[in-house]
């Protein structure tokens, strides 16, 4: 009798039962599941979408009706030479603030995996605050100390900046994987005969690459379109959204429009990229787990 | 034969625990040497101070007559097969199997053969490009032991090997690996607490407790010789009776237990008229006496009623009542036709007999109720 009571029980959640919907006496659960999915999906990307569109219309003035298609604006953006300059800036920038983030990050999550330490608790607490922290403070703060010390503002100075806030993004997702890595293949390594570094590069680094790629890739982003810290902390060079900020101030126009659209696509292939790079030797684990 | 492995007093805490304590062992070269004993007793510690993956608080390993203690993994000729294998998740089956050699500087050509040769011997060729996770547990299980043999170490540490494996390909492979081990002649030291398979496999086990060396023999010594009732209780079962001593004589030691008297041959020992000591007595050494016939003269005979039978297939497990503490427990083997309808049914008297020698007696009593059964 209790076998077949865990029998039905077992079978009732193994069908867990739908919310339904019809009309007519024929089922529209699909076809409203679509609306759905469309409202959330325009609400999320018709801005979007809309920017890329008015890149390509000649009216010069961000309005509809559509005139016609050009891409005099994507012409223009690229041949003005403080928008390239702002643009580069800020790949400088974003490059320079990932690596700072890189080099402090990972051994930071190694340290906070492997290692007993007193203050252990409050060290974890104190990486991970300056994500927290509202970018104002963070820039404020900066800039008082910058001036204190006596360093110039300039893009380094602005490196700096991102660098001491987005760390705490590579340290987590760094961590989060070190806490679930099986330590005993690191074992395995140096069992077969090769020293700590080998082990490293060989083992551990291609095991974790996954985190190292993605929180990179983050910190990229948030890098490349960060406002507060950067205008606390940057000297005469201006970063992209910076310049972008400034122009609009004069009016939004199509130029601003088509280099958006190039970043969009530029985050779309480095997102494709970024799939393809890591489902490889992700392939195999998902199916491990 | 030359002693290829030894270690001496080695002793580990963790945390002021001790897990291990003042072990000492010499394990010969081709030996298939076990540790076997309860989860926490320090097996795998010591098998991992012997692979250099812990340091001793005390004592040293010597590989070869070379004194290792203080060298790290990679440069120990020992190598290990990991729990669960611990295969490497980003590489193939043959970059796993390549990788010691690779990192011991050998050419890709060099590597490539050699990896062959291994994807051949465990007929897994066909899977040299699959990644670990696309295998099956006993396909796993032979790649790491592939890869753990491929750098032609000394002695192979094996680390709880088919833990990860159902019944019936344990049973498989325990031949397997026993037969690999007779082919290859290499030195070879498990770690289990699966005492089957340590019989099955060994030609000599270590049994440990709580961090010591219980007993060291070979699987015959310590299944018909236990040293303690731990060892006896641990190595397959045993009825554990509690009997009190009534006579010691040139021919051994003659005990009380509830209406019956047992003699033991019990060499060596001398307890003292009076005391209670512990008697082990395996439940296949215990005979069925057919009906009509006398015991004979230097045989113990002892009748009960049988309380409960248990049908296994080739055998019955018969549950005794002798007027004692506790019921015996005996396996009666079935081998004629007639089978278990021969048998005596539950509630009819019998009589069973067992040699004075298959009798074996502890002194301690006391440690024993106190840390096994309680």
């Amino acid at each position: 009798m209790t076998a077949y009571a865990s029998q039905t029980g077992e079978r009732r959640r193994a069908e867990p039962r739908k919310l339904r919907f019809s009309r007519g006496g024929r089922d529209t659960t699909g076809r409203m599941l679509g609306v759905a999915t469309g409202c959330v999906l325009a609400f999320m990307y018709a801005p979007i979408v809309t920017l890329m569109i008015f890149s390509f219309n000649t009216n010069q003035i961000t309005k509809l009706p559509l005139t016609g298609w050009t891409l005099d604006w994507y012409e223009m953006a690229f041949s003005n030479s403080e928008l390239m300059a702002a643009l580069g800036n800020s790949l400088i920038v974003a490059a320079a603030a990932v690596v700072i983030c890189l080099t402090i990050g990972i051994p930071t999550a190694f340290a906070m995996d492997r290692y007993e330490f007193p203050g252990k608790v409050v060290f974890r607490r104190l990486v991970l605050l300056p994500i927290t922290l509202p970018g104002l403070i963070t820039g404020i703060s900066m800039l008082n100390f910058f001036s204190i010390v006596g360093v110039p503002l300039s893009l380094w100075t602005v490196v700096v900046g991102h660098g001491t806030a987005l760390t705490a993004i590579v340290v987590t997702n760094v961590y989060a994987r070190l806490q679930r890595f099986d330590r005993r293949i690191e074992e395995a390594s140096s069992d077969l005969g090769a020293r700590p570094w080998q082990t490293f590069l060989r083992v551990t680094l291609p095991n974790i690459r996954n985190a190292v790629i993605g929180s990179s890739l983050i910190a990229f982003t948030l890098s490349f379109d960060e406002i507060p810290v950067t205008f606390f902390l940057t000297g005469r060079d201006n970063t992209l959204p910076m310049y972008i900020w400034s122009t609009i101030r004069r009016g939004m126009t199509p130029e601003i429009n088509a280099i958006g659209s190039v970043i969009i696509g530029t985050s779309i292939v480095l997102l494709l990229l970024s799939i393809f790079i890591m489902s490889e030797p992700g392939r195999g684990r998902r199916k491990a787990l | 034969m030359a002693n290829i492995v030894e270690i001496k007093n080695l002793t580990k805490a963790f945390g002021g625990v001790r897990a291990v304590e003042d072990v000492t062992l010499q394990v010969e070269e081709g030996e298939f040497m076990t540790m076997l004993g309860p989860s926490g007793c320090g097996k795998t510690t010591t098998l991992r101070m012997i692979g250099g993956f812990e340091y001793p608080d005390r004592g040293r390993v010597l590989l070869g007559g070379q004194d290792v203690t203080d060298l790290p993994p990679y440069k120990r000729p020992v190598n290990m097969m990991f729990q669960d294998f611990a295969l490497f998740p980003h590489m193939t089956v043959a970059q796993n199997i390549g990788y010691g050699l690779r990192i011991g500087g050998a050419s890709k050509r060099e590597t490539a053969k050699r990896v062959d040769e291994a994807l051949r011997t465990i007929e897994l060729t066909h899977k040299a490009v699959s990644r670990p996770s696309e295998l099956s547990i006993g396909q796993m299980q032979r790649v790491a032991l592939a890869r753990a043999l491929v750098r032609r170490p000394k002695v192979l540490l094996l680390d709880e090997p088919m833990s990860a494996l159902d019944a019936q390909l344990r049973e498989t492979m325990q031949v397997e690996l026993r037969h690999l081990h007779e082919k290859i002649g290499l030195t070879f030291i498990m770690v289990t607490h699966d005492q089957t398979e340590a019989l099955v496999m060994s030609d000599r086990i270590m049994v440990m407790d709580q961090g010591r060396v219980v007993q060291v023999g070979t699987p015959t010594e310590l299944y018909d010789h236990p040293a303690s009732p731990y060892v006896a209780n641990f190595l397959g079962t045993s009825n554990m009776i509690v009997a009190t001593v009534s006579e010691v004589d040139t021919a051994g030691v003659v005990t009380r237990y509830g209406p019956h008297e047992i003699r033991a041959t019990a060499q060596g020992q001398r307890p003292e008229v009076g005391v209670e000591v512990m008697l082990s007595i395996r439940p296949e050494k215990l005979r069925l006496l057919a009906d009509g016939t006398a015991a004979s003269d230097d045989v113990n005979s002892l009748s009960g009623v049988i309380s409960e039978q248990f049908f296994h297939g080739d055998s019955v497990r018969i549950t005794l009542d002798i007027g004692g503490d506790k019921p015996l427990i005996l396996h009666h083997q079935l081998t004629s036709s007639l089978g278990q309808a021969a048998l005596p049914p539950a509630g009819q008297t019998v009589t069973v007999v067992v040699d004075p020698s298959s009798v074996t007696l502890f002194e301690e009593v006391a440690s024993y109720e106190a840390e096994y059964l309680a």
